[in-house]
């Protein structure tokens, strides 16, 4: 049974959580003007990716990225599955760090780090270990059902203050492409590479039309460009880059006479929230398949519990915001090699998969 | 017969036990029978006549007389157990052929009415009862179709206890008919007389806070839950159709909104979502807001709301959870009470108790609106089963709401998302709309 309408919710619900905090500040520090051109190379360079790997995959009916490299060589598996799983480790402790520091900014000053910090991993491994594959699958048509109208109502209530003279100059000539040399560029691209690897482990259990991706990744757009553009043209692109987040900051200022809320942030923050737990959820369910494939079949009550635990202790020793910048940044190498070695390398094997079993064919 | 002198003295003790000789010409028979589940003037007099019309027309009286009901063999267990299924046993002395005849029957049920949990508006009335064959009378009437299936399965070891299973056999999700079968045959010594003993048969977890099934007291429920692809278990003495799997669209679709025009049903599905949705989060909102996150409100609001808390001594959770108490009490005490006092208890509980404790500053105006929105949009989602689970799922968002504010009301919802995304029954996630289909 096909599982389009899931698995593009899935793949649109594990970006949108990430779009909204750390993108527009390092869209923003990346280039004085001009925003969409780098945007636009963000998204190109994802949908890119994601076609390599897409195509890759579409070789192998029905089988995983874990089952595809494994079934090859086991040392050359591990060159590629070994910085996936950093990589995966990372995210998840860098993704629950930086939700937690936000939501005490936003909402429970008072409320000690540790605690939200739990909470972002408790219900994660709960949602990972309750539901299964099939669960979370399900589980993101019911949150796009539930959250997704709360964000587009902020979305096109966040363009109340905007004035439109900002948005040129349109075109700078060469000094358009200037974001290529910074690095903040390269450290934006997280919001494109979190959560591609995620369609890999898919095949095995669902079987999805590449269609239907491309289709999600045309209603992420919009919500990428929002988040740079409201704080551009609000604020000013001065103004704007000196802001921790500028989209919710934008989004704070915003005034509604009709609705009994103060702050429309928080409608923005929960649903975002939800966005994330989710996005978690499916990480460490990545995790979990690689460990369980890869390494031993080792069962999940003990795999999940074990995963938060060591995540936690590695979120409490992150002391600060600059440490959890510092990570980000260095965090970029490694994203980098992830993003483009994993789906070159399954297009590789597929392309000779492909012609070894049109061999195979000629011969019989 | 020895046969039968062992029948008559297994039920000696039994005062509904009847046995009776009657004389044909120069024949003679037994009859014998439960006259707690026989007519017995009635079926005798069938028997008699039948039998006096054979002699008077010079016909063999034996071929007759096996033509009255289905011949069976003379073994002691195989005739109580017929007996004890309300058959008469009719024995013809002389050749010793024993004949297992329908009788009249002592009426053991209502009769067909109205529905008593279930309310519509605009269908039929007609609600199933206890009777098993009645059930089956109304589900046959409703759905005329040679595409419907029946299987009885006879659960029990010391109590048999009868249970129909019905589908539409093009309709059906194959996975779901089979986990279904192959768990009520691999059960098929288990007692059951009530829903939980059901639920163990097949194999439900004893956890779980959502119900696995769907009872319906309406024969037209009955027929598009059918329609869709489910099963439906008829129990005997169970005035309803229980219909496996149940799904989320269960909480908002009856079978009733068809007969309005599409607008209004989908108007009145969007309202029991606003309903599921107040009833989980408003008790919740207020906790977080009065306690937690005042700020997220506008001044004015969070300035009223403050006031009108001003002599309440304790904090926000203890004040909502002493009213949702006397709520829950009071809708619990509704059901057990006679319905000529019920009405009484709500309008001290209503107007009485609702009004002092304000006037006591036990808790503020505004809970008592929070409460009276709460309960009355709990009973807005279908099904009396999906409501329970509601009920509870309030507190979940209650409490965390006063532990971390607005977000731990989304923790909550997100939890209980996850739980629905992840509940199987028989296969089959609980998280789909119209038509069960297997993972």
């Amino acid at each position: 049974m096909s599982k389009n309408l899931q698995v593009s919710t899935t793949y649109i619900m594990t970006h949108l959580g990430l779009i909204f905090f750390l993108y527009p500040t390092d869209v923003i520090e990346s280039t004085n003007e001009a925003h969409w051109v780098t945007v636009l190379f963000g998204f190109l360079f994802h949908l890119l990716i994601i076609f390599v790997y897409l195509k890759g995959l579409s070789y192998f009916q029905g089988q995983n990225i874990v089952h595809i490299l494994m079934n090859k060589n086991k040392l050359a598996a591990w060159v590629v599955l070994l910085p996936v799983l950093l990589y995966l480790s990372w995210i998840i402790v860098l993704a629950v760090r930086a939700f937690a520091e936000v939501l005490s900014i936003a909402f429970l000053s008072n409320t000690p780090l540790w605690t939200l910090m739990l909470l972002l991993l408790i219900i994660p491994g709960f949602i990972t270990f309750h539901g299964k594959i099939g669960g979370l699958l399900r589980l993101s048509v019911l949150f796009s059902f539930l959250f997704v109208l709360p964000v587009v109502f902020v979305m096109a209530t966040s363009f109340q203050n905007v004035d439109w003279h900002y948005l040129f100059p349109l075109w700078t000539g060469h000094r358009s492409l200037i974001f290529l040399t910074h690095p903040s560029f390269y450290k934006s691209l997280f919001a494109y590479a979190g959560g591609f690897l995620l369609l890999g482990f898919l095949p095995s259990y669902a079987k999805f039309k590449p269609k239907a991706i491309y289709w999600g990744s045309l209603v992420l757009l919009p919500a990428y460009l929002i988040s740079v553009y409201v704080p551009v043209l609000t604020l000013g692109e001065e103004t704007a880059s000196q802001l921790q987040f500028p989209y919710l900051f934008v989004v704070d200022t915003i005034a509604i006479n009709w609705l009994m809320f103060d702050r429309i942030n928080v409608f923005l923050l929960l649903s975002l929230v939800a966005f994330c737990m989710f996005f978690i959820a499916v990480t460490i369910w990545q995790i979990l398949c690689i460990i369980r494939l890869g390494v031993k079949d080792i069962s999940p009550n003990y795999l999940i519990p074990s995963i938060i635990m060591i995540t936690f202790i590695i979120c409490l020793c992150i002391p600060d915001w600059k440490t959890v910048d510092r990570l980000f940044q260095w965090n970029t190498a490694l994203r980098i090699y992830v993003a483009t070695v994993t789906p070159i390398s399954i297009w590789t094997l597929g392309r000779l998969h492909a012609k070894k079993m049109k061999n195979e064919l000629n011969n019989t | 017969m020895a046969v039968m002198d062992e029948v008559r003295t297994h039920f000696s003790s039994h005062p509904d036990y009847v046995n009776q000789q009657l004389q044909l010409a120069s024949e003679t028979f037994t009859i014998t029978g439960l006259k707690s589940l026989i007519n017995f003037p009635q079926t005798i007099h069938m028997v008699r006549e039948s039998l006096l019309t054979a002699s008077i027309n010079r016909l063999e009286l034996t071929q007759v007389f096996t033509g009255l009901g289905q011949t069976i063999p003379a073994e002691t267990n195989r005739l109580i157990s017929d007996i004890l299924d309300g058959m008469l046993i009719a024995v013809h002395d002389a050749s010793g052929l024993c004949v297992s005849i329908y009788p009249v029957p002592q009426p053991n049920s209502r009769p067909i009415s109205l529905p008593v949990m279930e309310n519509n508006v605009g269908g039929g009335n007609s609600a199933f009862n206890e009777n098993l064959n009645s059930n089956m009378v109304l589900l046959r009437s409703q759905l005329n179709s040679s595409d419907l299936q029946m299987k009885t399965y006879i659960l029990g070891k010391l109590v048999k206890t009868k249970v129909i299973v019905c589908y539409m056999d093009s309709l059906i999700d194959e996975q779901l008919l089979d986990n279904l079968t192959q768990k009520l045959e691999s059960n098929i010594t288990t007692d059951i007389s009530n829903m939980k003993e059901l639920s163990s048969v097949l194999e439900f977890s004893k956890f779980s806070l959502v119900t696995h099934y769907m009872t319906y007291e309406l024969p037209q429920n009955a027929e598009k839950a059918l329609k869709n692809g489910k099963v439906i278990l008829f129990q005997e003495r169970l005035p309803f159709a229980i219909v496996l799997p149940s799904l989320i669209s269960d909480l908002f679709v009856t079978e009733d909104d068809m007969n309005h025009p599409p607008v209004y049903t989908w108007l009145l599905r969007c309202l029991r979502l606003i309903g599921l949705l107040t009833t989980l989060i408003v008790p919740g909102l207020y906790v977080a807001i009065v306690s937690v996150n005042p700020d997220v409100l506008r001044f004015e609001l969070a300035h009223s709301i403050a006031r009108s808390r001003l002599d309440v001594p304790y904090p926000a959770i203890i004040e909502a959870l002493l009213l949702l108490g006397i709520m829950e009490l009071i809708m619990e005490a509704i059901i057990r009470l006679p319905s000529s006092i019920g009405p009484t208890v709500t309008m001290v509980g209503g107007i009485v108790l609702g009004q002092a404790v304000v006037d006591a500053k036990l808790v503020s105006n505004l809970l008592i609106i929070v409460v009276a929105a709460a309960t009355i949009s709990n009973a807005v989602v279908v099904g009396f089963r999906n409501s329970y689970s509601l009920r509870l799922f309030k507190y979940l968002l209650l409490f965390l709401a006063a532990l971390l504010g607005v977000l731990g009301l989304l923790s909550g919802l997100v939890i209980i998302c996850a739980y629905l995304a992840g509940i199987r029954t028989l296969g089959v996630p609980f998280l789909q709309l119209i038509r069960p289909k297997g993972e």
